[in-house]
């Protein structure tokens, strides 16, 4: 079978990112760039701000794509771009660059989903054995996802509120926490004791998640102990939240598990790096002999090299776009037609 | 030469192919935030009309503000990259100024809406090629220039009042508009970014 060469491309959010991906498993160059020094001055991303620095990095990013391989432009055969879910103007330039490198080379254009891109990032190691379910955690993002087979996504649960990556960010501002929050409370919750009384979020029979009760938990009893000129355990706090997130997640990602009857597992996105969640899954796994797998860490956050990956399962099944291809900032994708097979 | 002229800033898309500066080929629409449905598709279509290939642009002339943000980033997008991939020379329109050049009279004020009781302001002077200025403004400002340059043409891509002056809706002469700009030295591609003249809200509200 002949290679595939996709160039991909990522700006959902805050990071500029350009790939090379070969037959979707192979990176052979990738290029992020990340902004979050300049929204960290702002504690979280600003929209107006991610767009405006996407524009003046793009041709940057691509100049650095081609340096880094002996690649050229000739040689791509496929182009990969995020169309969702994600900031609405920084999508809109991934958008644009991808249909004019189509335009440009007269190569087809591959819609892609975000959310199928982190899942895809496994492939880059490991190459996913079906059927799966997949917890994809991020600062816009919590989805269950059942897999029977590649390219085909079943989202089973999802967040009703926050996302879990944007309740870890809002609770760190709260605990006084510098942007992104994320790593420093579970960096911090290794060193407390669970010793606030929060509340399970949404313990019921769904598989959907809401971390808001939490999140204002959080910021009750910060206030009530203020009040009370009591001081803040800051790390006690990190230690009580994240527990009440992970057994959360590790509980109903099981569950899935055990009702779908599957033997692998899949975790993925920015929050997939936090140890709390990988140590309780690694255990959980090991116990019911579950395959779990976690993309490393450079694959976890946003790049671009998750998206050729999925980007050429995509163009196998023949989902590909025309020139008229849009953004879409929200997230009603899974039974989106762009993604249907034409 | 031939050249690709891209217009996403306001509310009418045009995408337009010139040889020299006669029209060979145009495609324009009203276009409420689809600029991104259309744009890309449109050079694709004033190309096939022609039986040209993209690369037998030779310039592309881009309208890089002021104007809608998102359209703006828009066609600096497509032009940045379709220049910097094909290498092609890339020339920065001014919406402003593009309004001027197509009226013709000596010397023209442009506004386009900015919400909120402001606007972008663009002074010309056709005779001496200077800008007077180009600014966001606020309605009094305004007011004081149309009072300052009584002879001025007050225009806009549409037509409206502001106070009792008459502002006249423009139809872009795209052939002037490039004959005008065809001289103008190219930008380094890397360094081509929209001409907003307004800085988010979110570093305004610190200022």
């Amino acid at each position: 079978m002949e290679d595939v060469i996709c160039l991909a491309i990522e700006t959902s959010c805050d990071e500029t990112s350009m790939s090379l991906v070969k037959n979707g498993v192979e990176d052979l160059a990738t290029v992020v760039f990340s902004q979050i020094d300049i929204h960290k001055a702002f504690g979280g991303v600003v929209p107006e701000i991610a767009s405006r620095s996407h524009i003046e990095s793009i041709t940057y990013v691509l100049d650095e794509l081609f340096r880094k391989t002996a690649v050229t432009l000739d040689d791509v055969d496929i182009i990969g771009v995020t169309y969702g879910p994600g900031l609405i103007g920084s999508l809109l330039i991934g958008v644009q660059v991808a249909k004019t490198i189509s335009l440009i080379t007269n190569k087809p254009l591959i819609p892609v989903h975000h959310i199928a891109g982190h899942i895809y990032a496994n492939n880059l190691e490991n190459r996913l054995k079906f059927p799966l379910i997949a917890l994809v955690v991020s600062g816009g993002h919590t989805d269950l996802i059942y897999m029977k087979k590649d390219y085909s996504f079943e989202r089973i649960g999802s967040t009703l509120d926050d996302a879990v990556g944007e309740a870890y960010d809002k609770v760190a501002k709260v605990l006084g926490l510098s942007y992104p929050g994320g790593p420093k409370i579970d960096d911090l919750s290794i060193k407390g004791e669970d010793t606030y009384n929060l509340p399970y979020p949404l313990d019921d029979d769904s598989y959907n998640f809401s971390f808001s009760g939490l999140k204002s938990a959080v910021l009750n009893t910060v206030n009530k102990e203020k009040q009370k000129h009591h001081e803040i355990r800051v790390a006690d706090m990190c230690c009580s939240f994240q527990n009440r997130v992970v057994e959360i997640l590790t509980k109903k990602t099981m569950r899935a598990i055990s009702e779908y009857k599957v033997k692998n597992l899949i975790v993925a996105g920015g929050v997939s790096a936090n140890n709390g969640l990988r140590h309780k899954f690694s255990i959980l796994c090991k116990e019911n002999k579950i395959k779990l797998s976690i993309p490393k860490t450079k694959y976890c956050t946003d790049n671009a090299t998750m998206i050729g990956a999925a980007a050429y399962y995509a163009y196998k099944n023949n989902i590909i776009a025309d020139l008229s291809l849009n953004a879409k900032a929200v997230d009603n994708l899974y039974n989106d037609e762009i993604l249907q097979p034409k | 030469m031939i050249t690709l002229y891209i217009d996403t800033s306001m509310d009418d898309l045009t995408i337009c192919l010139l040889k020299d500066e006669k029209i060979l080929s145009k495609k324009t629409r009203k276009c409420k935030n689809e600029h991104s449905v259309y744009t890309v598709s449109y050079i694709k279509d004033v190309l096939d009309e022609v039986s040209m290939q993209p690369n037998d642009v030779d310039t592309i002339m881009v309208v890089n503000g002021p104007g809608s943000f998102t359209g703006l980033r828009i066609g600096v997008s497509v032009a940045k990259t379709y220049g910097y991939l094909l290498k092609k020379k890339v020339i920065l329109v001014s919406s402003l100024r593009q309004m001027a050049i197509s009226v013709k009279n000596q010397i023209a004020i442009s506004l386009i809406d900015a919400k909120n009781g402001n606007y972008y302001m663009g002074i010309y002077d056709m005779f001496d090629n200077d800008v007077k200025y180009e600014k966001f403004a606020s309605k009094d400002e305004v007011i004081l220039q149309i009072e300052k340059y009584e002879d001025a043409k007050l225009i806009s891509n549409k037509k409206f009042k502001i106070d009792d002056y008459e502002v006249e809706k423009v139809e872009l002469d795209i052939e002037q508009i490039v004959d005008y700009y065809k001289n103008e030295n190219p930008t380094n591609i890397h360094d081509i970014k929209p001409n907003y003249l307004k800085l988010p809200q979110v570093l305004e509200a610190r200022e």
